[in-house]
């Protein structure tokens, strides 16, 4: 053995002296056995499809389903350096102007439906549901001067007649004043006020110079809501569409919206009477008009009569000719006009004598029929 | 005892004959091999590293390898009528559309002479089947590589790209592999020996970038074949973006600023012909895709000769989309690529 | 000295020479040649035939390896060796129950045995090639030392000690001869070390061909995974290391794995204790020369009382007896020159079996193989089932390795498994990704470890779409480390690439002013959890790519009940 050979390569000497037929034969046999074991082998390949290892197109297209995947919005960039401009928060139905660069809201605004209503006021939510409530937006501002904070509450009484009847309840005996739109009253800590659809309340946490300015300030920002400056009139309601008794009080007669009213119910104090309209006819601060459009005449007619009987309990008869009842208090000395007309009931109350009432009577009359030309 | 006596020295009296002691001859030699190589090894050690043959690095820097970046010529081609910039074929199968759209232009033959090899870049870069709209029609590089090799009589026909999955499956389960065989073309799929870097010069992020070389060896026309998808990055993958796929290395950075990279891959390779195939228009949930339902027929062959215009025109009738285009074609146009006004450029057969 | 050296190169020659006149009488023509009725007989030898069968065996063995890749797979009988295995079927057997699939043609070989003993050790198995073939080339001794070596060692009845050892374990749960089967240590050290080995050489080779300005097409087919990257196998080094030792220890001994180690060798010398078929020894002609133990492989004493479970009927025996003294025969066997059972005392048994009993819940209490502390990186592959359920039966044959087309299956390493989970299949989402419509790896799967499964069922489609999809595991973001989250750099390929629809990755958009002052929008990604498949192509595409931001672990794998993450699936279209 030599060590530097690598292989152990040697010739296999052969010793047998003999090979028997049997091995010869078999030694055969098995070599065409393995050679038709590889041709086998051989013979089962490539018969690759890849689409066998992928999805049948069938499958693809009856499992489109639509998992429904919420994206959020863009998040815009808010520079937390500068306050908070009205884009970037979401401030409907407010103006955008009452934010200004004192008075920042805190936290978001939020709104309420008549169904959850009750959580924010409680036991008021019925008065506002009543007058034809649609939302209410709730919103809290504060002052960065001397922290002082303000409540505003907008709400979308969902027409005219629901918006003025609120107010009415809340402005009886209140001096209201009119601006841009707007009937308001101030309040110690805030204002109340009206303008179109809106009813709204700003309550201020005390009594300050900034409050009040703000308030006053709120008086302009929400006469953006109003239609003639360009304020989104409420649902199917065009300025064509104004309700009969507002459109005749304020149109026809030219009395200010301040100082017309609408009651839902109980009117008089009677449970009968629903749904009047008054207005300040200017003769006296007592003195009003009312009008109230029943279904047909037959129910204007039952009213008229209901009222007139109710009526006579505290008023007593001083006239009645042409379907006008002319009745006096009995001790307030004031009188209560009525008359009816097709299916209107109208008519005036708390004056002071009854001279004017023809006048007014006929006024009423004249704006009716010119409304039906 | 016939032997010569020996020369012997007076320094060697064992010595018994002739080799058994260093001659002086023997001296010699070897003070002059291991001199030689003494001298050698001390030049190779400290010659100053400019000498040739210096194997001096001073600063470690010298043994760090080296990349010889390659540069890719330009092959466009003038076409027949400067005015037009993209060839839209409409209403037909995917042959017809495709061969609407090359009228257009002028005729295949203008830009592909015979002898010519030509290499075709679709999108196979998942293993999504062809109706998903992920990837190049198959039937769209059938026809191709065939109009290629018989009526162009073009040398040979490549097809290759660098998916982002396996390759052998990516272009198993779209169909472009066996699609691009059967015609006639040879498949080039990527390994570990086939990258290069590319030199692109005026790039901002790929100046110098690992690219697909091996199947660019000889080749003398390009034509880009990428199909219309929405990109979720990006907002819309088309003609430019397909060249991404000839980009190796840890490519998946540029998304940091997928935009710039985009408009780099325009100035990167000035192909013969862009083709943007809106046979199926991937509208939603794009690049991967994977639901059929978000593709639509766009019922239309775009070859450009301006790859901005040609993306630009796809992005508004292809995807549908208004208002501003992806930021990327800006850029291109402002890198030089082409226009984005296709006005008056663009000549559709229906 | 030179002279001399002179000299001897005539002599040589001379010698040369001299032999010529015989070697010429058998080549030209005219001059009287070998009969080819001799020349027949001569080479229409068993040993030939068993050369060829060799030779052929590992062909096919080298043909399955080489079929086993996505672009070759076809309908080629790649796990055939696998499936011929008679320890796979008797220990998958004795640990499930049940057989799986193709393994029944295990009891082709029994059968092979009963009749002819051990001729799979010496006519098929391709380790056993490679042992006599290395061992064979390089051996330089003289024949007096190698029939001192072909003697029957003591020492061999330790294969015996080790097949009761790996059955026990089997029969307890812990399927563990992978470890030393012949078959499948061959498959795997093909899969995880030759083939990488052999791919690096083809492509520097291939690189200089291209550097000198060739093409390299067809050097796509001398390539075990053509088309991709070059595969990397992490932990490859020890299983080429195991294999290497075994090969090299022929160099010390004939046959070392075959005739001390080989477990499959052991059942099948057990079973061929009373085969048909057999070599004889005929004592009337026998001189006691010795010469038989010359190229014996089996140190199986044909000189004296066979040792039928040794002797691997390799016919070398008979084709060195100077006197025909051996023959390899059903009749005329002398029972006086037969050991037919193993040599094996009854106290190497107790020990054998001792060791047997307590090695699997020695194993199992290690404490990795559990709901409770299993490894976040033990992923597997789609289709397997659950972990002691796979542990019955992955023999480690790394079969599924060397399909994966994006190299993303590797030995488990101990870190993941333990000692018993030691080079089965895990899923290393760095290295690469699992395909969405790729089965390949239940495809090649023998024993079921994987089960065999349509891409239907693995994407929850079809008839499938109550179970949902297969889910390897559930990604999660590390939300220091990804780029939108951490730095306000705007990347968002993990999204991108997500390959379900609708995506298991969707995005918070942001408008931002980053630190620099630069206005970027920021898709800020959250994984869709209902939605996850553990595919893991986020995580190798994430540009965080050493420690990845976003990251694929075990927990919600949909092959284990315990290992839940969600209680139900938000939208019922994709069920959990």
């Amino acid at each position: 053995m030599n060590r530097h050979h690598i292989f152990g390569l040697r010739r296999p000497r052969l010793l047998r002296p003999t090979i028997p037929l049997t091995e010869n034969l078999s030694a055969a046999l098995l070599g065409l056995l393995l050679f038709a074991l590889v041709a086998w082998a051989m013979s089962t390949g490539n018969d690759y499809d890849p689409t066998e290892r992928d999805l049948p197109i069938e499958l693809q297209i009856s499992n489109a389903r639509d998992i429904a995947i919420y994206t959020p919005p863009l998040k815009p960039w808010v520079d937390p350096a500068r306050p908070v401009i009205a884009g970037a928060l979401d401030l409907a139905p407010y103006p955008a102007d009452i934010l200004d660069a004192e008075w920042q809201p805190v936290g978001r605004v939020k709104r309420f439906q008549a169904a959850n209503l009750f959580e924010k006021i409680n036991g008021e939510a019925e008065k506002f549901i009543k007058q034809g409530f649609v939302e209410l937006a709730y919103l809290l501002l504060r002052s960065n001067r001397d922290d002082s904070e303000i409540a505003i509450e907008l709400f979308d009484q969902g027409d005219l007649a629901g918006s003025l009847g609120v107010f009415a309840e809340h402005a009886a005996g209140r001096n209201v004043e009119e601006s841009g739109g707007v009937s308001f009253f101030i309040t110690s800590a805030g204002v109340i006020g009206r303008v179109d659809r809106y009813f709204f309340r700003a309550a201020g946490d005390r009594g300050s110079d900034a409050i009040t300015t703000k308030a006053l300030a709120l008086v302009n920002t929400f006469s953006e809501l109003s239609p003639r400056a360009g304020g989104a009139p409420a649902d199917g309601q065009g300025t064509a569409e104004l309700p009969v008794g507002f459109a005749l009080f304020h149109q026809r007669l030219g009395i200010p919206e301040k100082d017309i009213q609408f009651q839902e119910e109980n009117v008089f104090q009677y449970d009968f009477a629903r749904q009047f309209w008054f207005a300040d006819a200017g003769i006296d601060p007592e003195a009003r008009l009312f009008l109230h459009i029943a279904e047909d005449a037959t129910a204007a007619e039952a009213l008229i009569n209901a009222l007139l009987a109710e009526q006579r309990y505290d008023y007593e008869d001083v006239a009645s000719q042409g379907g006008v009842s002319i009745l006096r208090h009995r001790f307030l000395k004031t009188y209560f006009v009525v008359t009816r007309e097709d299916q209107l009931v109208f008519g005036l109350e708390g004056l002071p004598d009854s001279e004017a009432a023809a006048d007014w009577l006929a006024r009423i009359r004249k704006g009716l029929s010119d409304e039906q030309t | 005892m016939n032997r010569p006596k020996p020369n012997r020295p007076k320094y060697y009296p064992h010595a018994d004959y002739r080799g058994d002691y260093l001659s002086r001859r023997d001296l010699l030699k070897r003070a002059l091999l291991l001199g030689g190589a003494s001298a050698a090894g001390l030049y190779l050690a400290y010659a100053p590293e400019d000498r040739p043959w210096s194997r001096r690095d001073f600063s470690g820097l010298r043994g760090m390898p080296e990349e010889t970046p390659f540069q890719l010529p330009d092959f466009r081609v003038a076409p027949a009528d400067p005015a037009v910039a993209v060839g839209i074929g409409r209403g037909g199968s995917p042959r017809e559309m495709l061969l609407k759209a090359l009228d257009a232009l002028g005729g295949l033959g203008r830009f592909v002479q015979p002898g010519d090899v030509v290499l075709i870049k679709p999108n196979v870069a998942f293993d999504r089947s062809p109706n998903l709209g992920a990837t190049t029609n198959p039937a769209l590089i059938d026809t191709l590589v065939r109009l290629l090799l018989v009526d162009a009589r073009a040398a040979e026909v490549r097809v290759a790209d660098n998916p982002i999955e396996s390759p052998a499956d990516c272009f198993a389960k779209s169909g472009i592999g066996a699609a691009a065989e059967q015609a006639g073309g040879r498949v080039y799929l990527p390994d570990a020996n086939a990258f290069e870097p590319l030199y692109t010069p005026g790039a901002k992020l790929i100046e110098q970038w690992a690219f697909f070389k091996r199947p660019f060896k000889d080749v003398t026309k390009v034509i880009g074949v990428a199909p219309a998808k929405d990109h979720n990055l990006c907002h819309a993958s088309l003609g430019i973006k397909n060249w991404y796929g000839l980009l190796g290395g840890r490519r998946n950075q540029f998304h940091q600023d997928i935009h710039e990279i985009v408009s780099d891959l325009s100035i990167m390779i000035r192909p013969t012909l862009s083709i943007v195939d809106g046979t199926r228009v991937l509208m939603e949930g794009g690049p991967t895709g994977g639901d059929p339902a978000n593709v639509r027929d766009g019922d239309a062959i775009l070859v450009g000769l301006d790859p901005v215009a040609t993306d630009a025109w796809a992005y508004e009738h292809l995807l549908l989309r208004p208002g501003r285009l992806p930021d990327y074609l800006y850029m291109a146009e402002q890198k030089g690529s082409g226009m984005i006004n296709y006005a008056g450029r663009i000549r559709v057969v229906t | 000295m030179k002279r001399f050296k002179q000299r001897l190169a005539r002599l040589r020659l001379a010698q040369r020479l001299g032999q010529l006149p015989g070697l010429l009488k058998k080549r030209l023509p005219g001059l009287p040649a070998e009969p080819l009725r001799e020349q027949a007989n001569r080479r229409l030898r068993l040993t030939n035939v068993r050369i060829l069968s060799q030779v052929l065996f590992f062909a096919l063995f080298m043909l399955a390896v080489w079929a086993t890749w996505t672009s070759r797979l076809g309908g080629y009988p790649v796990s055939g060796l696998l499936e011929l295995d008679p320890l796979v079927l008797i220990s998958t057997f004795l640990a499930t129950g049940y057989v799986y699939k193709l393994l029944g043609w295990g009891l082709i070989i029994i059968a092979v045995t009963f009749l002819f003993g051990r001729v799979f050790c010496n006519w098929m198995c391709p380790f056993g090639t490679l042992h006599q073939f290395v061992g064979w080339l390089f051996d330089r001794r003289p024949a007096a030392e190698r029939i001192r070596l072909n003697r029957y060692h003591p020492a061999q009845y330790i294969k015996y000690s080790i097949l009761i050892v790996f059955l026990l374990m089997s029969a307890m749960g812990a399927l563990q001869i992978g470890l030393l089967d012949p078959i499948v240590m061959m498959y795997r050290a093909m899969a995880t070390f030759v083939s990488p080995i052999s791919d690096a050489t083809v492509d520097g080779v291939g690189a200089a061909a291209e550097g000198m300005g060739g093409g390299v097409q067809w050097l796509d087919a001398l390539k075990f995974a053509p088309g991709t990257d070059s595969r990397i196998f992490v932990g490859s080094f020890w299983i080429g290391a195991l294999f290497l030792f075994f090969v090299l220890m022929n160099l010390w001994q004939p046959r070392f794995f075959c005739r001390f180690v080989c477990p499959l060798g052991a059942l099948l010398g057990t079973l061929a204790s009373k085969s048909l078929f057999r070599i004889n020894r005929i004592v009337d002609r026998c001189t006691d020369c010795n010469l038989c133990l010359q190229r014996c492989e089996g140190a199986s004493d044909p000189q004296s009382q066979l040792r039928q479970a040794e002797c691997f009927s390799c016919m070398n025996c008979i084709d060195d007896c100077p006197e025909n003294a051996l023959e390899f025969t059903l009749l005329r066997q002398d029972k006086k020159q037969v050991l037919p059972y193993p040599d094996l005392s009854r106290r190497q048994v107790v020990f054998a079996g001792a060791l047997g009993l307590i090695a699997a819940p020695a194993l199992r209490n290690n404490g990795r193989v559990n709901d409770e502390n299993f490894s976040a990186a033990m992923i597997r592959p789609p289709g397997s089932v659950e972990e002691a359920e796979f542990l019955e039966r992955c023999i480690k044959c790394d079969q599924c390795l060397n399909v994966c087309p994006t190299n993303v299956l590797q030995p488990a390493t101990l870190a993941e498994g333990g000692f018993e989970a030691l080079w089965t299949p895990v899923m290393n989402f760095r290295i690469g990704h699992c395909q969405l419509k790729c089965n390949l790896c239940s495809e090649v799967c023998p024993t079921g470890a994987i089960r065999r499964i349509s891409v239907a069922e693995k994407l929850g489609e079809g008839r499938y779409a109550e179970q949902g999809p297969v889910r390897l595991g559930t990604a999660f973001f590390d939300l220091g480390r990804c780029l939108p989250w951490a730095n306000q750099i705007p990347c968002v390929v993990c999204e991108e690439v997500c390959p379900v629809a609708p995506k298991a990755i969707q995005t918070y958009d942001e408008e931002a002013k980053d630190v620099f002052g630069q206005m970027v929008v920021l898709n800020k990604p959250f994984i869709v959890p209902d939605l996850c498949i553990g595919c893991g192509i986020c995580e190798a595409e994430c540009p965080v790519q050493d420690q990845p931001a976003v990251y694929v672990t075990a927990v919600g794998e949909s092959r284990s009940d315990n290992r839940k993450l969600l209680l139900r699936s938000r939208t019922p279209a994709r069920p959990i």
